[in-house]
C-alpha cells in the first residue's frame, strides 16, 4: 500500500513537472513597444506579431469569440524581486465574427462593451494586434528623474467555444499563444 | 506459514481490495464531476480552471494507480509461476479466462463504437449538411439585404419628402406630433439626419421611449460614415428588449457638387423579434456546426481517448475481478494443496482455517477431520509400534540368548523345516559335521548329506512313520572323512497348535570321546584282571616247565633227552615268557601313572628317539623336521618318550622290514596356539575301519601286536589335554597327528 502511494506521488510530480511550462504554439512577440508621456498619463504603444495562425483565423470565422489579454506592469528600477510594483493590470480585447451580417466586431480596450465593426478581417486583426496610446499610469504618480521599468506581455485569454467542446482543450493543444515579457525603461 | 502470517496476508489483501474499489469509485466520481464542470460551468474563473486541471490530473493518476495495482497482481502471478507456487497454474488459467471473457466482447465493442463514432462524425460534417446550413444563413442574409434595399428606397423617399428642395435644413421638419404618423406611413422606427462627418443633426423616433437608443444609433452612423465604401450597407442596431433594428444611410449631394455628400438621411426599421430570434438560431446552429467541424479531428481524438479510458477501466476492473475470483477459488485449493503436501511429508499437525461456508469450506472441514483421524490413527499406530518394538526386542533378546545357549552347548542342534530345508545349525553341529552353517542353511538335507548319512535320516523317517512318536533317539556310528563319530541322535518332530507338521529339531550328542573313555576304562579293568588272574599261574607254569626240563635233562630215569619234550618245554617256557610280557604290558597299561608335566623340549626327545631307531634299522630313512619356531612345551618327558617310541615302533612295523621313509615333523600354529607332532610312514596305510578303531586297546593289524601301543599313545596325549588322530599319508602310508595346546608363552619358553 505504501508503495502504491509512493508510485502515485511520483506520477503527480511527473505530471506537475510536465504541465508547468506550457509551450506557446505561436511564436508571438511584442514589437515596437513605445512608452511616452502624454499628460496626464504615461502611455504605451506596441504591436503583437504572429498572434494569429490559420487555425485561429478559421475558428474566429466560425464564430468563436477570441480574447487577448494584455498584461501591463510598471515597477521602479531596482533589484529583481525587490522592485516596487506600481501597476500590475491587464486589459482584454475580444474579436468576434457576426456571421449573419458578415462583419467582425472588436472590443475597444478602453471600453470592452463597445465594439468596432468592420467587414475586413485584416482590419479586425490589426485592431486586435495593435495598441495605440494606452494609458498605463498617471504621470503624477511618477517621481522625477526616477527610472521605471514598463513590462508588457500578451496572451490568449480564452476562446469561447461551445460548452460541450471545452474539454477538448484539455486533451488537444490548439492555437493558444503567449508572448514573453518585453521590458522598456522610462525615466521621468 | 504461521497463523499470524496468514492473517496478515488476509488483512493486506482486504486493504488492497478496498483500495482498488475506492480508486475505481474515485475515478468514476471525478470523471462525472469533470464532465459536469465541462458542461455547466462555462465561465470558469481561475479557480475553476485549476480545479478542472486538478480533476483531469487526479483522474489520470487514479487510472495509472489502477493500472499499477492490476499490473502488480500480474507481476505477482508471473513470479508465482516462476517460483512454482502451488496453484499458480489454476490461478493463471482462471485469470486468463476472466480476462478473455471480458476482453472478447469489450474490444470488438470498443472498435465498433470508435468506428461508429467516426462514421457519425463524418456524416455530420458532410458537405450536404454544411451546404444546407450555409443556405439557411444565406436566406437570412438575403432577407436582410431585401430589407436593406427597401430601407434604402425608403431613405431616398424620406429625403425627398422631408427635404423637397434637396437642401439641408437645420430646422426639424418633423415635429414630435407628426413624426409617428410619418414613420408609420413609411414603416420606419426612426429617421436620422447627419452631416458629412456622421454627426447626427436631428432624429425622430416612432416611440418616444426609443429615444434612449440615440447614442447607439449615432455611434453606428459615425462608424458607417467613416467607411465611404459601405455607407449604404445596412447596420444592425441593438435595441435591448425590442430586439434588433436595421439602419440604412442615404447620402444627399451637396449643392456645390453632385459627388460630395452634404448630409445623410438615415432610416431605421426594427426587425420582427420572432424573425430575428429564428435568424439567431439559424446562425448559431451554423456557427456551432462550423466550430464542430473545426474540432472534428480533436473531437475524434477526444472520443477515442474517452472510449479508451472507459475500455481500460472495464478491462482493469475485469482483470482485477478475474484475479479476485481466481484467488477466491484457488486460495483454498492452494491451502489444501499445501496442507496435503505437508500431510504427505508426515506433518499431521496441519489444520486449515475455516472462513468459508460454501462447498469449499465443507471440503476444508472434511480435510481437517481426515487429518485429525489420521493423527489419531498415527498416534495409535505409534503406540502399537512401540509395544511391538518392545516385544520384538524381548523376543530378540530371547533369541540371542537361545542362540548363545545353542552356540555354547556341546550338543549339535540342527533345525529342519517341514520341507526338509535346513533352517538353523549351531556351532557344535558345525564342528561335528565339519560343514559351515552358510553352506547348508537354506538347502535341503538331501542336497549335501552323503548316502550313508542319508540312510540314518531315512531310518529315522521310517521309525517315525511306524511309531508316529514326536521324539526319537538312536545311537549311530558314522564316519566323517577320516574320523569316526559315535552319536546319540535325538529327533524332536515339531507340530504347530493345529497339529500340523512343522519340521524337526535334531540334537546330536557326540559320544565318541565318552565311548572311547569308557572303552579305555573297561579295557584297563580287563587288563588289570587279566594281569592279576593270568600272571599268578604263569610263574608256576614256567617253573614246572623248567623243572621238567631240568629233570629230564639230568637223566632222572627217563630216556636221554627226548627231543619232543625238550621242544615242548621250550615252547611252554617261551610262550609263558611271551604271556608274561603280554601281561606286563597289560599291567603297565592298566597301571598307567599320572602325568607330571614340566617344561620339555619335544624336539630333543624326538631327536633322541630317532637316533636309537636310525642305528637299529639301517634300511629305513628317518627324517626329522621342525618349523622355524617351535615352543618349549609343558609335558611329562618320560611319557612322551614312550609316545615317540610307540609311534616309531608302529611306523617301523608298518614298513615290515622293507625300505621306506619315516618322518617326524614338529610344527607350531601361532593362530590356534597348537603344537603339532606328526609321524608319517610310507607303509601300506590303514583301512578306513581300522582308522576308526586304531586307538582302541587290543586292536592291532599285526599278528603279534598287543594293540596297546597306540592306545597308550592316545591315553598319554589325552592326559596332556591333547588330541591324536590318524590320516593317510601322501602318496602312501599313514600319518599320526598329535595336537597339543600351548596355553602360556613366557619369553622364548612356551608352556602347556
Amino acid at each position: 500500500m505504501r508503495k502504491a502511494f509512493f508510485f502515485a506521488g511520483c506520477l503527480l510530480l511527473v505530471f506537475l513537472a510536465a504541465s508547468e511550462p506550457v509551450p506557446a504554439r505561436n511564436k508571438a512577440d511584442i514589437t515596437d513597444l513605445k512608452v511616452f508621456a502624454d499628460p496626464p498619463s504615461l502611455k504605451v504603444s506596441f504591436r503583437i506579431d504572429n498572434c494569429f495562425n490559420q487555425d485561429m483565423e478559421q475558428a474566429i470565422q466560425s464564430g468563436v469569440a477570441t480574447t487577448f489579454r494584455i498584461r501591463l506592469v510598471v515597477e521602479k528600477d531596482g533589484l529583481p524581486y525587490l522592485r516596487e510594483r506600481l501597476v500590475d493590470t491587464s486589459v482584454e480585447r475580444t474579436i468576434r465574427y457576426d456571421t449573419l451580417h458578415e462583419q467582425y466586431l472588436v472590443s475597444r480596450v478602453d471600453d470592452p462593451t463597445v465594439f468596432l465593426t468592420t467587414k475586413s478581417f485584416d482590419e479586425a486583426k490589426a485592431w486586435m494586434s495593435e495598441v495605440e496610446s494606452l494609458p498605463v499610469i498617471a504621470l503624477w504618480r511618477l517621481a522625477l528623474d526616477q527610472t521605471y521599468l514598463v513590462q508588457v506581455k500578451a496572451e490568449l485569454s480564452k476562446a469561447q467555444v461551445p460548452s460541450f467542446l471545452r474539454y477538448v482543450f484539455f486533451f488537444v493543444s490548439l492555437w493558444d499563444f503567449e508572448t514573453p515579457w518585453v521590458t522598456v525603461t522610462y525615466t521621468h | 506459514m504461521t497463523l499470524s502470517e496468514t492473517a496478515m496476508i488476509r488483512r493486506r489483501r482486504r486493504r488492497e481490495r478496498a483500495m482498488l474499489i475506492t480508486v475505481l469509485a474515485l475515478v468514476l466520481i471525478f470523471g462525472f464531476l469533470q464532465g459536469w464542470f465541462f458542461h455547466y460551468e462555462s465561465e470558469l474563473p481561475l479557480f475553476g480552471n485549476v480545479l478542472l486541471i486538478a480533476l483531469v490530473n487526479i483522474n489520470l493518476i487514479l487510472l495509472l494507480l489502477l493500472l499499477y495495482l492490476v499490473l502488480r497482481q500480474l507481476v505477482k502471478l508471473v513470479f508465482e509461476r516462476k517460483r512454482g507456487v502451488l496453484g499458480h497454474k489454476l490461478r493463471t488459467r482462471l485469470t486468463l479466462a476472466f480476462v478473455a471473457l471480458t476482453l472478447i466482447p469489450t474490444l470488438p465493442l470498443f472498435g465498433v463504437a470508435v468506428q461508429f463514432m467516426s462514421f457519425s462524425l463524418d456524416y455530420w460534417f458532410s458537405a450536404q449538411v454544411e451546404q444546407s446550413l450555409a443556405q439557411s444563413v444565406e436566406l437570412g442574409r438575403g432577407y436582410l439585404r431585401q430589407i436593406q434595399k427597401d430601407l434604402l428606397a425608403e431613405a431616398v423617399a424620406v429625403a425627398a419628402e422631408v427635404f423637397p428642395d434637396g437642401g439641408l435644413s437645420l430646422e426639424r421638419p418633423l415635429t414630435p406630433s407628426l413624426a409617428p404618423v410619418f414613420l408609420n406611413r413609411h414603416h420606419l422606427g426612426a429617421v436620422f439626419v447627419a452631416d458629412a462627418d456622421g454627426t447626427v443633426l436631428w432624429s425622430a423616433w416612432k416611440e418616444p421611449e426609443w429615444a434612449r437608443f440615440d447614442a447607439v444609433a449615432a455611434q453606428k452612423i459615425r462608424e458607417r460614415v467613416k467607411d465611404p465604401r459601405g455607407v449604404s450597407e445596412g447596420t444592425p442596431v441593438p435595441m435591448g428588449e425590442n430586439g434588433e433594428a436595421l439602419l440604412v444611410l442615404s447620402s444627399l449631394p451637396a449643392r456645390n457638387g453632385p459627388h460630395e455628400a452634404a448630409f445623410y438621411v438615415g432610416v431605421l426599421r426594427p426587425l420582427p423579434s420572432d424573425l430575428t430570434a429564428r435568424l439567431d438560431t439559424v446562425v448559431q446552429g451554423y456557427q456551432n456546426y462550423r466550430q464542430l467541424k473545426l474540432f472534428k479531428a480533436p473531437l475524434k481524438t477526444t472520443y477515442l481517448i474517452a472510449f479508451s479510458i472507459i475500455t481500460l477501466l472495464v478491462a482493469f476492473a475485469a482483470i482485477w475481478f478475474g484475479f479476485y475470483l481466481a484467488r477466491h477459488i484457488t486460495g483454498p485449493i492452494q491451502s489444501l494443496l499445501t496442507a496435503t503436501d505437508r500431510v504427505a511429508h508426515g506433518d499431521l499437525d496441519v489444520s486449515l482455517q475455516l472462513d468459508r461456508e460454501d462447498e469449499m469450506g465443507l471440503l476444508m472441514a472434511s480435510f481437517n477431520h481426515m487429518v485429525r483421524d489420521l493423527r489419531s490413527g498415527r498416534e495409535k499406530l505409534v503406540e502399537a509400534y512401540r509395544a511391538l518394538q518392545e516385544s520384538h526386542e524381548e523376543l530378540e533378546a530371547r533369541r540371542r540368548s537361545m542362540e548363545i545357549v545353542l552356540a555354547n552347548i556341546g550338543a549339535g542342534v540342527v533345525g529342519v523345516d517341514s520341507d526338509g530345508i535346513v533352517r538353523a545349525i549351531n556351532k557344535a553341529a558345525e564342528r561335528m559335521s565339519g560343514v559351515s552353517a552358510e553352506e547348508i542353511t537354506g538347502r535341503h538335507y538331501r542336497d549335501f548329506l552323503q548316502p550313508e548319512h542319508l540312510e540314518v535320516v531315512k531310518s529315522f523317517l521310517r521309525l517315525y512313520r511306524i511309531s508316529r512318536q514326536n521324539f526319537m533317539e538312536k545311537h549311530v556310528q558314522v564316519a566323517l572323512g577320516d574320523r569316526s563319530l559315535a552319536l546319540l541322535v535325538k529327533v524332536s518332530v515339531l507340530e504347530d497348535e493345529n497339529g500340523r507338521y512343522g519340521g524337526a529339531v535334531v540334537v546330536l550328542d557326540d559320544l565318541s570321546e565318552l565311548q572311547r573313555a569308557q572303552r579305555m576304562a573297561a579295557w584297563r579293568e580287563v587288563a588289570r584282571r587279566i594281569a592279576h588272574e593270568i600272571k599268578n599261574p604263569l610263574t608256576p607254569i614256567k617253573l614246572c616247565a623248567q623243572r621238567l626240563r631240568r629233570r629230564y635233562a639230568a637223566g632222572s630215569g627217563l630216556e636221554a633227552r627226548d627231543a619232543v619234550l625238550d621242544e615242548c618245554t621250550e615252547t611252554i617256557i617261551q610262550q609263558v615268557d611271551y604271556m608274561k610280557r603280554l601281561v606286563n604290558e597289560f599291567s603297565q597299561f592298566a597301571r598307567m601313572p599320572e602325568a607330571h608335566p614340566r617344561p620339555c623340549d619335544l624336539w630333543a626327545l624326538a631327536h633322541e628317539a630317532v637316533s636309537l631307531y636310525r642305528h637299529t634299522y639301517g634300511n629305513i630313512r628317518f627324517h626329522l623336521q621342525k618349523s622355524e619356531y617351535f615352543p618349549v612345551l609343558h609335558l611329562d618327558p618320560d611319557q612322551f618318550r614312550q609316545v615317540l617310541n610307540n609311534l616309531l615302533e608302529n611306523a617301523v612295523q608298518a614298513l615290515d622290514g622293507k625300505d621306506g621313509d619315516v618322518e617326524i615333523r614338529l610344527e607350531y600354529d601361532p593362530l590356534l596356539k597348537i603344537a603339532r607332532l606328526e609321524c608319517a610312514d610310507t607303509g601300506p596305510g590303514l583301512a578306513p575301519e581300522a582308522k576308526v578303531r586304531v586307538f582302541e586297546p587290543y586292536f592291532s593289524t599285526k599278528e603279534k601286536g598287543t594293540g596297546l601301543g597306540l592306545a597308550i599313545v592316545a591315553k598319554i596325549v589325552a592326559d596332556h589335554n591333547g588330541f591324536v588322530r590318524v590320516r593317510d599319508n601322501e602318496p602312501r602310508g599313514t600319518v599320526f597327528i598329535i595336537e597339543l595346546p600351548v596355553v602360556h608363552v613366557e619369553g622364548n619358553a612356551l608352556s602347556m
